[in-house]
């Protein structure tokens, strides 16, 4: 299994090599897409800007040095970028808001975590939790990147990363029971 | 709460690498509930059907990153903006040599002002610099200093490279020379001879390089490497010097030939071989190299062993620091025996122990490398046009029981042919028409990793009708979540001439989760193509590959195991000579795992596992049993007579509907059968 990508490869994406750049496109639009989508709760927003990572990435990679970061890492931090870019160009705290309501009425919570646990009922869950707590959540359980990359990704330590990991965890299991 | 966090991170990484649920929670004890029911969410969201992107519009989102890719590889090409950076980062020159080729393809097919510029390039200049890399210039008349990425440099240059430093020379026809840490070299001459002809002539006294090679032009050029123990010279090639403080010189290969010779004697070496010279004495014998990365034990007499393989020390003045992780690297003798000629501090995240040695044996799963057997299996990833006595380089890893199990196996002779292609312009008048035949290509996926053969033809008949610059893309239309890598090789050809067809490997590889997906789960591929400089029209042809899922053929056509009466009871009055047959005959830790974890004998669980069925496929169907209350034999029987997994479960999921509407579960089950236990066995 890829952990990441290797260095020949980034340095052939590095040189404007269409077919790894289209792999890495392949590789990560999915869980790229799915960040954003849990990060800002709205499919259509998280369509766009995942395009938008990848134009970002092709314009970053001379940047990149995969000695001191992951590709993977350095991948979302784009996207954790623009997602946060995203919310302070629009009205948040409204659009939050909203989008709250709109998922208390559509569904009917059930109290019983592991029957009714859908991505809509998640990404309702998910939008209570503050802002790193989230990240830590969807970065570990929906994109799958281990607990180094996570860190990598939030500038964070190891350590910080675990007692986020566990508090937002906590606090969610308290948002889908309650 | 630092202990908690940890606990819970220990937890979910035991999740990660796949350990069942229960058996994560079983080990937490009573007072651990909190923590339980934060690894079971872990796990919940980790198994959530997650949504995914709309198909057409990732269709649509990956052109215009590819075109801004393209855009982008312009402006990178008339930059002249190569990155060397990855080849600090390899430690096989040949993977680094090749990939730095590669990308001067891709700059070269790319960029026309590219080579308009290297027509006035000097002939030689450092192309990539890191740390702290020093220069004397020709004359004498300066000092040593510093230099930065990008400088010319001229015949008589001493170059030299501090600790942890490396720089790359790279000459005007695209030739390329990686001196590593600690090394110094003269270049004595670097010219354009006749005809363009590359002519250079590298003094080193120390430290290594590695050096690739394009095939010289006319009987003009040369490139010689002068140690003092010997000289290297080659015609295209990618090799490597390593001279050590007291003069001697190790030279080994990766692809092509080097004629290594002093006033003794001289030797030719070939892919995969490597020689050792002394100051005043000949060459030795060409020999296959190894590598291996381990901690050092001395066993007796000049025998160390380093990963459970004994070598014997060349004639190293320090004996090697036993107990401590090195890299050793040599050569395997006509005797079989290895002897190391160097002996070096192993760096974090070196890679696997490797050899080479022709290819003896291909047969079955134990191939035979240069007298070494090795295990082979279907995670062997096998690469190049692998043939009996072709020269291969095989990386391992040592089994408990001391057999070496190959991971990958590569040929060294595709190396050998790699050259980079003349550019090619484009002709307005050229009406190629491109065309991948067949244009489907259906499998089934029964491991992670596979390769697939697809053919383009250039259809047109006028001779003038070439294709040329063709660059190959794909997309993945369906099951992206399942795919890890996609890679097309070759990707790109500078010509396919009229009438002309081309073959190109497709390796796919796969998540784990593609083995416990349900056998209607599909991926499926096109491959298109995105550039073709004679045709300012997109070719209408595209290659749609489909994979799925199911395993049919990994399971053998044996007879259907007779039906019992209770679940408890073995499905098949199975021998205990099947189980030695087909497992040996300790007993299988997961079979054991099995037999406890659903309360029935080993020798029931062997005995599905013996007809073939993997303990995967055991774990799920008895998680049925539980789920669903029927039988195992009932389910194996069903799959035996042909029924996809899938198609097996979704039965399962309507009778449970039309029967027990109230106990329908809320989910499809999956592996990990839930903890209650039907109570009627």
């Amino acid at each position: 299994m890829l952990d990441d990508i290797n260095p020949e490869l980034i340095s052939r994406a590095k040189n404007g090599d269409a077919v790894v750049i289209g792999a890495l496109y392949e590789r990560f639009r999915l869980s790229i897409f799915r960040y954003l989508y849990y990060r800002l709760g709205d499919q259509q927003m998280a369509e766009d800007l995942t395009s938008e990572v990848f134009l970002r990435m092709i314009r970053s990679l001379p940047g990149l040095n995969p000695k001191s970061v992951s590709f993977q890492a350095w991948l979302f931090q784009i996207a954790r970028n623009l997602a946060i870019d995203h919310y302070r160009k629009m009205s948040v705290r409204d659009h939050v808001q909203l989008d709250e309501n709109a998922i208390s009425r559509d569904e009917d919570i059930d109290t019983s975590l592991e029957k009714s646990l859908t991505s809509e009922r998640l990404r309702w869950a998910l939008s209570r939790l503050n802002p790193d707590q989230r990240d830590v959540i969807v970065l570990r359980f929906v994109a799958g990147m281990p607990i180094t990359q996570v860190a990598q990704t939030l500038h964070k330590s190891e350590d910080s990363v675990k007692g986020l990991q566990r508090r937002g965890l906590s606090t969610l299991r308290q948002i889908l029971t309650e | 709460m630092p202990d908690m966090d940890e606990l819970l991170q220990r937890k979910i990484q035991a999740l990660e690498d796949g350990s069942p649920l229960e058996e994560v929670l079983k080990g937490m004890g009573d007072d651990a509930g909190e923590l339980a029911s934060l690894v079971q969410l872990a796990q919940s969201i980790r198994t959530l059907h997650h949504p995914v992107p709309l198909s057409e519009r990732a269709l649509a989102d990956r052109k215009k990153v590819l075109a801004a890719a393209q855009k982008y590889r312009q402006q990178a090409g008339s930059k002249r903006s190569l990155d060397w950076s990855w080849l600090k980062e390899q430690w096989t020159p040949v993977y680094a040599i090749l990939a730095v080729a590669i990308c001067l393809i891709v700059v070269v097919l790319g960029g026309g002002i590219w080579l308009a510029g290297s027509r006035n390039a000097p002939v030689v200049s450092l192309a990539y610099v890191d740390g702290q890399v020093e220069i004397l210039p020709a004359g004498g008349d300066e000092s040593w200093h510093s230099v930065a990425s990008d400088e010319p440099v001229s015949e008589g240059t001493h170059i030299r490279t501090h600790a942890g430093a490396k720089a790359i020379l790279e000459y005007y026809d695209g030739s390329l020379t990686s001196i590593d840490s600690s090394s110094e070299i003269i270049l004595v001459t670097a010219k354009r001879g006749p005809g363009s002809a590359l002519q250079v002539l590298l003094e080193q006294n120390v430290g290594s390089t590695s050096h690739y090679v394009k095939p010289l032009k006319g009987g003009e050029g040369f490139f010689v490497v002068q140690t003092p123990a010997g000289n290297a010279s080659v015609h295209g090639t990618v090799f490597n010097v390593s001279v050590s403080p007291t003069g001697k010189a190790l030279y080994s290969v990766d692809a092509g030939e080097v004629v290594v010779s002093n006033a003794e004697t001289e030797v030719t070496l070939s892919g995969g071989q490597a020689t050792v010279s002394q100051p005043g004495q000949a060459p030795a014998e060409p020999a296959y190299q190894f590598t291996l990365y381990d901690e050092i034990t001395a066993t007796h007499d000049n025998q160390w062993s380093a990963a459970g393989v004994l070598f014997a020390l060349a004639d190293l003045k320090t004996a090697p620091q036993a107990g401590q992780p090195a890299r050793v690297s040599g050569r395997i003798l006509s005797d079989g025996s290895l002897i190391a000629d160097q002996i070096e501090p192993a760096q974090p995240g070196e890679p696997q122990r490797r050899f080479t040695g022709q290819l003896k044996k291909m047969d079955g799963d134990i191939w035979n490398v240069g007298g070494k057997d090795i295990q082979m299996d279907a995670s062997t990833i096998l690469s190049g046009d692998l043939s009996l006595g072709s020269p291969v380089k095989v990386v391992f890893a040592v089994q408990e029981d001391g057999s070496w199990q190959a991971l990958r196996l590569e040929s060294l002779d595709s190396l050998a042919s790699f050259s980079i292609p003349p550019v090619a312009s484009p002709d307005p008048n050229a009406k190629p028409r491109l065309s991948f035949e067949p244009n489907e290509i259906k499998e089934t996926a029964c491991t992670e990793a596979f390769d697939l053969t697809g053919m383009l033809v250039n259809t047109a008949d006028e001779p003038k009708d070439y294709a040329t610059n063709v660059l190959l893309g794909y997309s993945i239309l369906k099951g992206a979540e399942y795919v890890e890598w996609i890679e097309l090789t070759p990707s790109g050809w500078e010509i396919i001439q009229a009438g002309e067809q081309v073959d190109f490997n497709i390796r796919v590889t796969l998540k784990p989760s593609w083995s416990t997906a349900s056998d209607d789960t599909q991926v499926m591929i096109r491959i298109d193509i995105i550039q073709e400089a004679n045709r300012s029209d997109r070719h209408q042809t595209d290659l749609t590959v489909t994979l799925s899922s199911s395993c049919e053929g990994a399971l053998s056509p044996t007879p259907s195991p007779t039906p019992t009466s209770t679940v408890t009871s073995p499905p098949m009055a199975a021998p205990s000579g099947v189980f030695v047959d087909c497992t040996g005959t300790e007993p299988h830790p997961t079979g054991t795992s099995l037999a406890k974890k659903y309360s029935v004998t080993y020798e029931e669980i062997m005995g599905w596992f013996c007809q073939g069925f993997g303990f995967g496929e055991i774990d799920m169907v008895y998680g049925w049993r539980d789920d669903y209350h029927v039988l195992v034999t009932d389910i194996f029987n069903e799959r035996i007579s042909g029924k996809g997994w899938g198609e097996i479960l979704q039965e399962l999921d309507g009778e449970t509907q039309r029967s027990e509407p109230d106990l329908k579960p809320t989910h499809k089950p999956t592996h990990t059968p839930k903890p209650e236990k039907k109570t009627d066995h």
